[in-house]
């Protein structure tokens, strides 16, 4: 009997803990039935998700991270827009310049968000709205509103937009599973992603226990510049142009893919990979969509939006579960 | 506008002292920021001093005001609607879809206004019962409620130029000068501050901002507060979408209201609202929209890039914030 209900929790924690993950697969099998060997053919379906789930996914990681100090970066979308300008407009100069440009754009609003957050005490969420309308400004006025089309001699920057490693794992997959990979370790076995974890539990304990939790709420918009500008860089050599208008609106689906992937919008906890798994799931939406070819478009949207939605409940939900359980011990404790 | 901070400092024996720059810059900062910006304009734009110029902003702003005063409450009640410029094209939309049906106008108003608010409700009763972040929340709103307008309307531009009264609502004008929307604007205006200021729900919304749980433990039914904050809001993003659509003659469901509520949320950021909730300045907001709306007439009566102008608005935003910074503490 005991060992019936333990086992019975451990499949519910592994449910719990692997939402993101079961509901891939459960879409994947759904899409499988629907559309046969269309959807499951690697080579010309698969691949290309991953493709655009990277996409989302990099731009993702630096946002999961805010996410964990409790803030939202609403400033990925149009600091993309303008490192891919940046970067096709150095294109001709090589790989390295360009690549250093794009992410020099990254780094300068990553750091003005982190500057506002830490220093003024601006909320998050306004601060980098203010820089979203900054950086989609600098983005329309580099060339008139219009996008520049990449050097010729740039093969490197293409080949990072579209080539796949041995045919198999697209470039901006490669480098999105590297990020993760890097981030994870830099977050459980560094000083750094202990102190980003105290600092979204919160914030005042962690101020008295002696980090900087203004130097760490720069690193961590520092971090979210730097992808953003990254996945930027990508999408120029992806559709071989600088795009001023490029992510739109991508804010709204990577805070989904983010909070899908698990990651707790009260900040404190979550997981670096989760993220792959939001963006995928995220992504195998709009690909099922578009495979129907008779749905609109504009049901991906309402789809994303009450997955949001169910998942921020269920959120709220296992909160309430866990501090109910927490006050119950605490009276216990008292009472004894 | 200052009550929120006098009561300490009526007991305080500086009392009398000067302000310091510092302070009166947190004090009126929209008040010197609008004459900063009117002046340069009187210096560099041409033709600008003229009553034309004034009834364009106030023609270009009314909508945009509604959005922000709705904004305004919200925000002092510590959340965020930022499904308020889709809310507007979805009011827009059943306006327009009744009319096309052949609804009297009125009744089609009045139909798309008590949608908008039963929305609000749902907005409300999610933020206020289950405590999920309202910027998520909304956020989620933002999303649906962009597709079901887009595709209710099946992705078409609704043309209603034909409508006298959409004509008249969007481009009549009072002796040929006085566009029809300065009334909207004043009513407005007055509506705004009556209810935040002179009301007892005014003050239950800067108390619920000021502090959620000290609202409810001073016996304010806060469940019922912040649904009716939400359903405020939705309403005047509903006025906003038909005036908007009146404007424009037009509904792209698309477009209509895109990014509008970011603007509002600029505007009341701008007047001193605190961001965190709790104070509430209707006077400052009403500013700060002008202030976005003449931002954008600058830079197009000058011939610079519209671009440049959300650099401009950022700058507005981030400097307005950074001196407000130490009055929320």
């Amino acid at each position: 009997m005991n060992n019936q209900s333990s086992i019975q929790t451990k499949v519910g924690n592994f449910i719990s803990n692997n939402t993101s993950f079961i509901a891939i697969v459960v879409l994947m099998i759904f899409g499988g039935i629907t559309y046969g060997g269309t959807f499951l053919n690697y080579k010309m379906n698969i691949i290309n998700v991953l493709h655009m789930a990277s996409m989302i996914g990099i731009m993702g990681v630096g946002v999961n991270m805010c996410f964990f100090i409790g803030a939202r970066d609403l400033s990925v979308g149009a600091v993309a827009a303008a490192a891919s300008m940046i970067t096709a407009l150095l294109s001709p100069y090589g790989f390295i310049p360009s690549l250093l440009g794009g992410l020099a754009v990254g780094a300068f609003f990553g750091l003005i968000n982190g500057y506002i957050v830490s220093k003024f005490q601006v909320q998050p969420f306004i601060a980098t709205l203010g820089t979203q309308l900054a950086a989609r400004g600098v983005a329309l006025l580099i060339n008139k509103e219009l996008s520049i089309n990449i050097s010729e001699r740039a093969t490197i920057l293409k080949a990072v937009g579209n080539h796949s490693i041995a045919g198999l794992l697209p470039v901006p997959t490669a480098i999105f599973l590297s990020l993760i990979l890097i981030l994870t370790v830099v977050m459980l076995k560094t000083p750094f992603g202990r102190a980003v974890y105290a600092v979204g539990g919160n914030e005042e304990a962690a101020e008295m226990m002696g980090i900087r939790v203004s130097k760490i709420k720069m690193a961590v918009f520092l971090i979210s510049g730097l992808t953003a500008a990254l996945s930027g860089i990508v999408l120029a050599g992806r559709i071989n142009a600088g795009q001023p208008t490029a992510c739109e609106g991508w804010e709204m689906t990577i805070m989904a893919a983010v909070v899908i992937g698990g990651t707790n919008v009260r900040g404190g906890t979550g997981k670096i990979h989760g993220i792959f798994f939001g963006a995928l799931f995220v992504q195998f939406i709009t690909n099922l969509i578009n495979l129907n070819g008779r749905i609109s478009a504009y049901w991906k949207d309402i789809i994303t939006g009450i997955i949001l939605l169910v998942a921020v409940l269920a959120q709220v939900y296992s909160d309430r579960k866990k501090e109910r359980i927490k006050n119950t011990v605490k009276k216990e404790v008292a009472t004894a | 506008m200052t009550r929120t901070i006098q009561a300490p400092n009526n007991l305080a024996p500086s009392n009398k002292r000067k302000l310091t720059v510092r302070e009166v810059f947190i004090e009126y900062g929209a008040a010197i920021a609008l004459a900063t910006l009117i002046l340069i304009n009187v210096i560099f734009t041409k033709n600008f001093l003229s009553i034309s110029t004034l009834l364009l902003i106030i023609k270009q702003s009314t909508p945009i005001l509604y959005l922000t005063i709705g904004m305004t409450i919200v925000i002092s009640a510590g959340g965020t609607d930022i499904s308020a410029g889709s809310m507007m094209a979805f009011c827009g939309l059943i306006v327009a879809m009744g009319m096309k049906a052949g609804i009297n106008f009125i009744v089609s108003c009045i139909i798309g206004l008590i949608a908008c608010c039963l929305i609000g409700v749902f907005n409300g009763l999610i933020i206020a019962k289950t405590g999920v972040q309202p910027i998520i929340h909304t956020l989620v709103m933002q999303i649906v409620m962009r597709g079901v307008t887009v595709l209710l309307a099946k992705s078409t531009v609704f043309v209603l130029t034909s409508y006298p009264e959409i004509k008249f609502l969007g481009l009549y004008r009072f002796g040929g000068k006085v566009p029809v929307q300065t009334i909207f604007f004043i009513i407005i205006v007055i509506i705004g501050i009556f209810v935040v200021n002179k009301t007892t729900f005014g003050k239950y919304v800067e108390a619920i901002g000021g502090s959620y749980k000290a609202a409810r433990l001073t016996g304010i039914r806060t469940v019922g507060v912040m649904v009716a904050v939400y359903v405020v809001s939705a309403l005047l993003a509903g006025c906003a979408g038909i005036l908007e659509m009146a404007r424009n003659g037009a509904l792209d469901p698309n477009e209509l209201g895109k990014l509008y509520e970011l603007d509002a949320i600029a505007g009341v950021a701008i007047g001193g609202t605190s961001m965190k909730g709790g104070k509430a300045r209707v006077i400052g907001s009403i500013m700060g929209c002008v202030i976005m709306i003449m931002i954008g007439t600058t830079v197009n009566m000058n011939g610079i890039p519209f671009a440049a102008s959300n650099i401009i608005k950022a700058c507005v935003i981030i400097f307005s914030l950074a001196i407000q910074r130490e009055k929320a503490v």
